[in-house]
């Protein structure tokens, strides 16, 4: 057996855990730039709100004291994740996190247990030691676990645990599920499927002809036709694999055509980028920045410029990353232009341990480099990021994401830890 | 014809013939022995995935020791007990102060007389965020005390001379 355990609107928890003022209210949390919502409460779905709803629109109901918001707070958000899993490692050790909010378990080896109570312990546990409230699906593959908890969440919201391990169960939840909800079928898939009368997980899972599954919906369809039929075929993932490419670009919070700003904001965007290349010791051996004008200015022409550049000697080094993510933005930037947005793109990863020496290469200032990188990383992990930064990434960043409702951040920092009493 | 005869240790800085220094030097008999150093995490609590931590704003709570910008653990696993110190939340608002039952009924007392106990009433909307099990003092902010503590000093030695 496989168990999903997924956090109920978790941003929006994680912010009413300190915020009992919250609790109970409908409210969304925003996107990076405060730009839309990427997080509702139940109160807010109930409202009609969608899912990247633009600020502007949901202002009015502001207003009107209807609805609470907040930017979002990630460093928050993380912090609560680790004591999640951790809590969850704990009863079922083997654990697979698969986002932010929701981790696969391997139950395999508690073949004896009562699932039903483990899981309905796990989750008391979890609301009382971190405030979140979570739901529970557990089922004979992962695809079944996921269907269990949207089962949970929609039908037992109370105890918030479905286990499916008898058929009547089953059966009840796959019919309830429509197809296009079913994780693993797109929505090309879905459509494919409505269109010739397969409208719930049941009526996909009983579709008696593997060949033909796999002729029409390749293997990924019939893996999922598998899964849903209670033979696992998904491996779990215990370790993250290592990144392929990082990618860091954002808008700008309005256009520019400066380009010291757009400058500032590439190199900020490097130093960001690099600590993470260090951290799964990696060798950036490609690089790409790119520059895009606004989509929705019909005035202008639309411009989007990229610029690649190959790396012979592959680095993780900032300075290095910095000088060469300037070159290239010096190559592709033209004045007048209203840019909306810059970024960068590091591909090629190869792993810093097997790196080659070159012959004209001065070994000692490298390493001196590469330490002087180190300490800043460990610096900026100990006392708050962008404490020690390269100039290059300017003083005044008007391209900054704006946050400007962000809560505390009550666990991480000893300065914003909640205040009580009178 | 000039001979440079290089002695251990004098290879030119700028060209080490291996990419990398090698640390020829004894190692620490130490090092196996190594451990992790003491910290209050695991101290203040079995259970640190549950741990977060407050800070106190003012006076309600002196009569435990509990000063006002003092820091305070707070364990979300513990099930408070009987004249436990906990942060509440009470009708939307942070309340800290010593949860008492008493013949079926739910007292919220601060630890200082000024204050008056509140009883949870059916109205409130009432629940327990986490129990207090230890808390930091500052012992060096508390001038007063240390008055007091000089003071005392000063009469325990004083008896002993006149006695």
């Amino acid at each position: 057996m496989f168990a999903l355990i997924d956090c109920n609107n978790f941003y929006v928890s994680c912010e009413r855990v300190f915020q009992p003022e919250l609790r109970g209210k409908a409210g969304v949390v925003l996107s990076n730039n405060d730009g839309c919502a990427i997080a509702r409460s139940q109160e807010a779905k109930d409202l009609g709100i969608k899912m990247g709803t633009p600020y502007f629109e949901l202002e009015k109901l502001v207003e009107e004291g209807k609805l609470w918001f907040r930017s979002s707070n990630y460093t928050l958000y993380q912090d609560m994740m680790r004591r999640v899993t951790s809590i969850v490692c704990e009863t079922w050790p083997e654990m697979e996190i698969y986002s932010i909010d929701e981790s696969f378990c391997d139950l395999r080896m508690f073949h004896t247990h009562d699932l039903e109570a483990m899981a309905t312990r796990l989750r008391a546990k979890i609301l009382q030691c971190t405030g979140i409230p979570v739901c529970i699906g557990i089922g004979r593959s992962r695809t079944l676990a996921k269907v269990g908890n949207r089962i949970a969440k929609k039908y037992f919201k109370e105890s918030g645990v479905c286990v499916l391990d008898d058929e009547p169960r089953t059966m009840f939840a796959l019919q309830n599920l429509p197809i296009e909800d079913v994780w693993g079928i797109g929505p090309r898939n879905a459509a494919k499927l409505i269109k010739i009368g397969v409208n719930t997980a049941y009526d996909f899972a009983t579709i008696n002809n593997y060949e033909y599954v796999e002729k029409r919906f390749t293997v990924t369809g019939l893996r999922t036709w598998y899964e849903l039929n209670g033979k696992s075929v998904l491996k779990m993932e215990y370790v993250q694999p290592d990144k392929k490419g990082i990618c860091t670009g954002r808008s700008f919070g309005q256009k520019t055509d400066d380009y010291k700003v757009i400058e500032d904001a590439l190199c900020a965007f490097v130093q960001n980028s690099a600590p993470k290349l260090r951290a799964q010791g990696s060798l950036c051996g490609q690089l790409q920045v790119f520059l895009h004008t606004s989509q929705f200015e019909v005035v202008h022409k639309l411009k989007s410029a990229a610029y690649t550049m190959e790396l012979a000697i592959p680095t993780n080094i900032t300075q290095e990353l910095l000088r060469y993510a300037v070159e290239s933005l010096k190559r592709i930037y033209r004045p007048g232009y209203p840019y909306q947005k810059v970024g960068i793109f590091m591909t090629k990863l190869t792993p810093a341990a097997a790196r080659q020496t070159y012959l004209l290469e001065d070994m000692n200032k490298r390493d001196n480099l590469l330490t002087v990188s180190r300490i800043a990383d460990r610096l900026n992990k100990m006392m708050g990021k962008d404490m020690v930064r390269f100039a290059a990434m300017g003083y005044v960043q008007p391209w900054k994401m704006r946050q400007g409702y962000l809560s505390k951040r009550f666990t991480t920092r000893i300065d914003e830890v909640l205040r009580v009493g009178k | 014809m000039v001979i440079k005869v290089y002695r251990r240790g004098e290879l030119s800085a700028s060209r080490p013939l291996a990419g990398f220094w090698l640390h020829a030097a004894f190692e620490s008999p130490g090092t196996d022995y190594e451990e992790d150093r003491i910290s209050l995490d695991n101290y203040v609590s079995k259970y640190p995935a549950a741990v977060y931590y407050v800070k106190v704003v003012g006076d309600c709570m002196e009569y435990s020791g509990i000063e006002s910008e003092d820091l305070l653990v707070v364990d979300k696993s513990l099930t408070p007990q009987n004249g436990d110190v906990i942060v509440g939340v009470l009708n939307d608002q942070y309340i800290l102060a010593c949860y008492v039952e008493f013949e079926g009924k739910m007292y919220l007392m601060p630890d200082n007389p000024k204050y008056q106990p509140h009883q949870i009433n059916e109205y409130d909307r009432f629940t327990i965020e986490g129990v207090i099990p230890h808390s930091i003092l500052n012992q060096r902010r508390q001038n007063s005390v240390r008055v007091n503590r000089l003071q005392q000093l000063l009469r325990i030695v004083r008896a002993r001379i006149s006695a």
